[in-house]
């Protein structure tokens, strides 16, 4: 065993030595903030950030002088990043959609803790490597035991050039949207909103919000104002990759408003908890995704209704 | 983009390894989007490894940092821009020469010029301009 350690390169050295640490500290992250927090699938904050840093300063353990140079660090961190993938696609059932968009953070982050750890392991750093893992470790803790979810709330309005008698029977249902995809997720797989179908229009109602490839959300109406106000809650959410454990849709509204001049304006507002961490950073990829939602429905809505 | 981060953002720098992270990102970008650039910055550091007695660390700010003799010779942050120490004296013949312009932050220092290699004629300055930069140390 030792014989084979010693045989393999430094870069599958530091490779194979960060990322054991690196799964053992996601592993425990994803356990303790599940044991905490009453929000299933919880993603901390540390699994994007501390991790990919421990992971990068840990890679670079093994590396001489030559090997440190920017081109064989980027080369040492794209190798941990494969790692990091092949472990979210087969341990954590990840969507593709959503490695996309955390790549960009784990890949920065990974390069920060190799630069990081250059420094750290040239000469003797000893009191810097005990304050930065020291650091690591309290952030690291500290996340994990006070992580919950954040809520968000995004809206969008469209004016159609129709009342909202005419509007309104397009709100609460609507039939194949066949319109082209005007966003680059939806051209690379995300599924797209394709219908809306309801079983009884009042409240308390089962409504469905169906998106490709078989994928629905199963909907229970709130509020049934005709002409006015519909809002629903969210049931049951699809168990799709790319949505499972990261977002927790929880309602959706749509209010019509009457402009007095044979206008409606339409306003459609999702209210979602993230699970993932850093918020900030998958709130700007989740408002964007649901703003796009949002249009596509509505447009849909708008051209029925203009009839 | 970078400039306005910058000018705005400075502040911020404070934050322990906040710049790192950003220089991290304008590497990656340089990665990804320009792959020449990326070739640059790898290329003008092995030529600075290559020079005796300069060592290389991070710098404060983000990016890497070029030293001799316990001095700052220079850095390069990860979108391809090398700011060099080149002293009062120099500046004058290093902007004429080597078409680098007055450092991006520090415009009256009069001691620090910025070079950002946007395209491979750039790149030949900046090697030559760490070259002329050594050579005066080594005076």
């Amino acid at each position: 065993m030792k014989e084979k350690w010693n045989a393999l390169s430094n870069y599958w050295k530091g490779t194979i030595y960060a990322n054991f640490f690196g799964i053992c500290a996601s592993v425990l992250s994803l356990w303790i903030a599940k044991k905490n927090s009453d929000v299933a699938g919880l993603m901390v904050f540390s699994l994007f950030t501390v991790v990919p840093v421990l992971i990068g300063v840990l890679s670079v353990k093994y590396l001489t002088n030559e090997e440190s140079s920017t081109r064989f660090l980027f080369r040492q961190v794209l190798r941990n990043f494969v790692v990091i993938l092949i472990w979210a696609v087969a341990v954590l059932k990840e969507g593709y959609i959503c490695l996309l968009i955390v790549s960009p953070l784990i890949i920065a982050f990974l390069l920060l803790g190799a630069g990081l750890g250059v420094y750290l392991y040239s000469g003797k750093n000893n009191k810097a490597r005990l304050s930065v893992f020291g650091t690591l470790l309290l952030i690291y803790v500290f996340d994990i035991l006070s992580a919950n979810s954040v809520a968000y709330e995004v809206s969008d309005t469209l004016i159609v050039n129709a009342p909202p008698s005419k509007v309104w029977p397009n709100v609460v249902a609507f039939d194949e949207v066949e319109a082209p995809s005007e966003y680059w997720l939806f051209d690379i797989g995300l599924p797209k909103v394709v219908a809306a179908t309801v079983t009884e229009r009042k409240v308390g109602g089962g409504r469905k919000c169906v998106f490709e490839n078989g994928i629905s959300f199963d909907e229970k109406i709130v509020v049934y104002e005709p002409e006015k106000n519909l809002t629903f809650d969210i049931v049951k959410m699809p168990q799709d990759p790319e949505i499972i454990g990261h977002i927790n849709l929880k309602r959706g509204q749509f209010k019509l408003k009457d402009n007095g001049n044979g206008t409606t304006t339409l306003e459609g507002v999702s209210w979602y908890d993230l699970k993932v961490f850093p918020a900030w950073y998958y709130n700007i990829w989740a408002e964007s995704i649901t703003r796009n939602v949002h249009m596509r429905a509505m447009k849909h809505i708008k051209k029925l209704s203009e009839r | 983009m970078f400039a306005w981060v910058v000018k705005h953002l400075h502040f911020l720098s404070k934050l322990p390894l906040l710049a790192h992270f950003y220089n991290s990102l304008l590497l990656l970008q340089s990665f990804v989007f320009r792959r020449d650039k990326f070739e640059w910055i790898c290329k003008v550091e092995e030529r600075i490894q290559q020079m005796e007695g300069v060592s290389l660390s991070l710098h404060s700010y983000g990016g890497l940092q070029f030293n001799i003799g316990g001095k700052e010779l220079g850095h390069m942050h990860g979108n391809a821009l090398l700011d060099v120490y080149v002293g009062v004296r120099h500046r004058d013949y290093c902007m004429a020469n080597f078409a680098c312009a007055q450092h991006h932050v520090l415009e009256h220092s009069g001691a620090w010029v910025s070079l950002w290699m946007n395209e491979e004629r750039d790149f030949q300055f900046a090697v030559a301009l760490l070259e002329f930069v050594y050579q005066q140390h080594q005076k």
